[in-house]
């Protein structure tokens, strides 16, 4: 938990950072009559604040019995790698392939490769789920969902 | 309109057939949802969100507010039946209910969760029946001192009952606020860390984030722990009624968790899950056998399930009488009543009486309504429990593309859901705690815009916050509860070096 706590406190560093920066670009206002910078610039300032004291209260801490483990549950680490990555190319593939055809390949990966089902439930799951959510989302319930390139 | 006028008007509203159809609708998925692990209250009403918009905004705002408060009954069944707690509220109830399954009286537990739900549940209407129009009065006098103020207690509030480390709460208050900053600015118009992207002119929604985070982030940490593995309790479920030396036991934890969790669920920042916590550690300090907590004490489920029920109902008074969001699932409740033009506030208990009073109404029959559901019908949700997890995530992450995208037909709030679906696991594994971001970024604007007029209207001076007795009050509180933990880590160094000298 150190450690991580030391790399969270980078990363919130650099968020600050960043605020900081472009805060400082856009106008700040008077004390009188903040600017639209004004908030961002000392939410991001104090921030820097925090992160430097979590830095150094973990750097003092003792290390943690507890560690903390990454992709290391009984599910094996790759399904949470792998269902990241599908849902990304999921969203580049969505206003493509449109809603039906992504959905279909999308679940198809999940049932058979996280899910491990066997093949005609991977199929058949797949089929049946894009049907329903095609018929209460966009038939029932009217809601615009991607048609894609084929209008399909 | 007296309150006898109002409540009658409310009842009209509410009992129409359609209206009684939504609240069972609200209340149905409310609990299913409950009982699911790994999408709780927050992901359901975004993902819903978008089908109301065809529905009436009464019809609409009661079934939201079923799912809300549904979920917290439903929660309760998993932790007690599977260990796996259904919703965030509901992750003390495994230590005691798990335990009582454990011991043959899984019955028992089910039944005061349900009864202490109810009873709480009801208080915190009839509590925001009585409560909502005189503070609504009062609210009318509020300017942007007091609401900058009341907003900075909510967010400090929610740091302090933070389960683990204050500072990273603060950290993540404070990139919630940022984030909240995207966009264009209210006051000037002003792009803000847009980077050219006209999609990012509108701000970063709170819906993909919160989906990404609650939803999203979830699923991945349940799949990496293998939830398909999950063991239900095959031991038959009788004896659902608590017997004398139950009610005894609980009669004193239900009344101490349905006062204390509806007075944190007003604060902003409060809320149901705070109040469950808060809750458990109350009974145990109270409690004349503390060593029985964690082992199957009923006490240790009465008075958590009591107090998030009650909580959940104390957050609906900001947010109708000041307009101001106390967690998350209430910033999507005043984004629906915006969507349907209508402007939450002191005002709209006037303007929109039907509305006001039908939803109120609602949330009685509700509750009755919950209580049918979830112990006559127990038997229906143990058997959804047992959908294996690898059939139940795919559709899981389907709602949650779908509620993401349909929110504004945007591909950019899929990728927003996904990315901080990434980071909600992330920040779960290293213990940074989201609600705080998630109120940084709900309460942001409306800070900044407080904080902005108040230093005009004062010519730049921070007096303004101290020289009115209201905003005073609450900017005490606020420092109160930040100075708290530090005095007791002081003392705790101090005790320690002196020990060591000792030595």
């Amino acid at each position: 938990m150190k450690r991580f706590d030391q790399i969270g406190s980078i990363v919130c560093l650099i968020v600050a950072a960043v605020a900081i920066w472009q805060s400082a670009i856009i106008p700040m206002g008077r004390i009188s009559k903040p600017g639209p910078g004004f908030l961002p610039f000392w939410v991001g300032v104090i921030l820097a604040l925090l992160s430097g004291v979590l830095w150094i209260e973990a750097s003092f801490r003792k290390p943690s019995s507890e560690p903390v483990r990454f992709l290391s549950g009984e599910g094996k680490w790759p399904y949470v790698i792998f269902t990241g990555v599908a849902l990304l190319v999921y969203t580049g593939l969505l206003e493509i392939l449109g809603f039906r055809i992504s959905t279909f390949l999308l679940l198809l990966f999940l049932f058979w490769f996280v899910g491990k089902q066997k093949w005609w439930v991977v199929f058949l799951g797949s089929f049946l789920v894009t049907l329903f959510t095609h018929l209460l989302f966009r038939v029932a319930l009217k809601v615009q969902l991607p048609t894609g390139l084929f209008r399909f | 309109m007296g309150y006898w006028d109002s409540i009658l008007l409310g009842f009209s509203v509410c009992l129409q057939p359609i209206n009684l159809v939504y609240c069972f609708i609200g209340v149905f998925v409310g609990t299913l949802i409950g009982v699911l692990p790994g999408v709780g209250p927050v992901a359901t009403i975004s993902m819903l969100l978008p089908a109301t918009f065809k529905m009436s905004p009464v019809g609409a705002i009661i079934m939201l507010a079923g799912i809300y408060y549904g979920a917290l009954y439903g929660g309760s069944t998993t932790s007690i039946l599977v260990n796996i707690p259904g919703e965030t509220a509901s992750v003390v109830t495994c230590l005691d209910g798990y335990q009582m399954a454990r011991k043959g009286r899984a019955g028992p537990a089910l039944g005061i969760a349900a009864f202490g739900s109810f009873i709480a549940g009801t208080f915190s209407v009839i509590a925001l029946t009585f409560m909502a129009p005189p503070l609504a009065t009062i609210a009318i006098r509020f300017g942007p001192p007091e609401y900058f103020s009341l907003l900075v207690l909510g967010l400090t509030l929610l740091i302090y009952l933070a389960h683990g480390s204050m500072i990273k709460a603060l950290m993540m208050a404070c990139v919630g606020l940022l984030l909240s900053f995207i966009g264009l600015d209210n006051i000037s118009g002003f792009e803000r860390f847009t980077y050219g992207f006209a999609t990012l002119e509108d701000g970063i929604g709170l819906v993909p984030v919160a989906v990404g985070i609650f939803g999203l982030g979830e699923v991945l940490s349940n799949v990496e722990e293998s939830i398909g593995k999950r063991e239900i309790f095959q031991t038959k479920i009788s004896n659902l009624l608590p017997n004398r030396r139950d009610w005894k036991d609980s009669a004193m934890p239900i009344t101490r968790g349905t006062v204390f969790g509806f007075l944190l669920g007003i604060l902003p920042g409060g809320g149901h899950v705070l109040a469950s916590f808060a809750s458990y550690a109350i009974e145990k300090r109270f409690s004349k056998h503390p060593e029985k907590f964690g082992q199957g004490a009923i006490e240790g489920v009465a008075g958590p399930e009591s107090a998030n029920n009650a909580g959940a109902g104390g957050q609906f008074i900001p947010l109708l009488t000041l307009g101001i969001p106390a967690s998350p699932v209430m910033a999507l409740m005043l984004g629906a009543l915006v969507i349907f033009g209508l402007q939450p506030g002191p005002l709209l208990i006037s303007r929109s009486p039907d509305l006001f009073w039908g939803v109120i109404i609602s949330m009685y029959i509700g509750n009755i309504m919950l209580l049918i559901l979830n112990l006559p019908l127990i038997g229906l949700w143990v058997h959804v429990l047992r959908v294996p997890y690898p059939i139940l995530f795919p559709l899981i992450v389907l709602f949650c593309l779908i509620g993401a995208y349909s929110i504004s037909n945007n591909i950019f709030d899929v990728f927003i859901m996904v990315l901080f679906g990434i980071i909600g696991y992330l920040m779960k594994k290293v213990r940074f705690e989201a609600a705080p971001m998630l109120l940084g970024m709900v309460l942001g604007l409306m800070m900044e815009d407080a904080l902005r007029q108040s230093l005009i209207m004062s010519g730049g001076s921070f007096n303004i916050f101290l020289n009115r007795p209201l905003s005073a009050a609450f900017i005490l509180a606020a420092i109160i509860l930040l100075a708290i933990p530090a005095v007791r880590g002081g003392k705790k160094i101090l005790f320690s070096k002196l020990a060591e000298i000792e030595e």
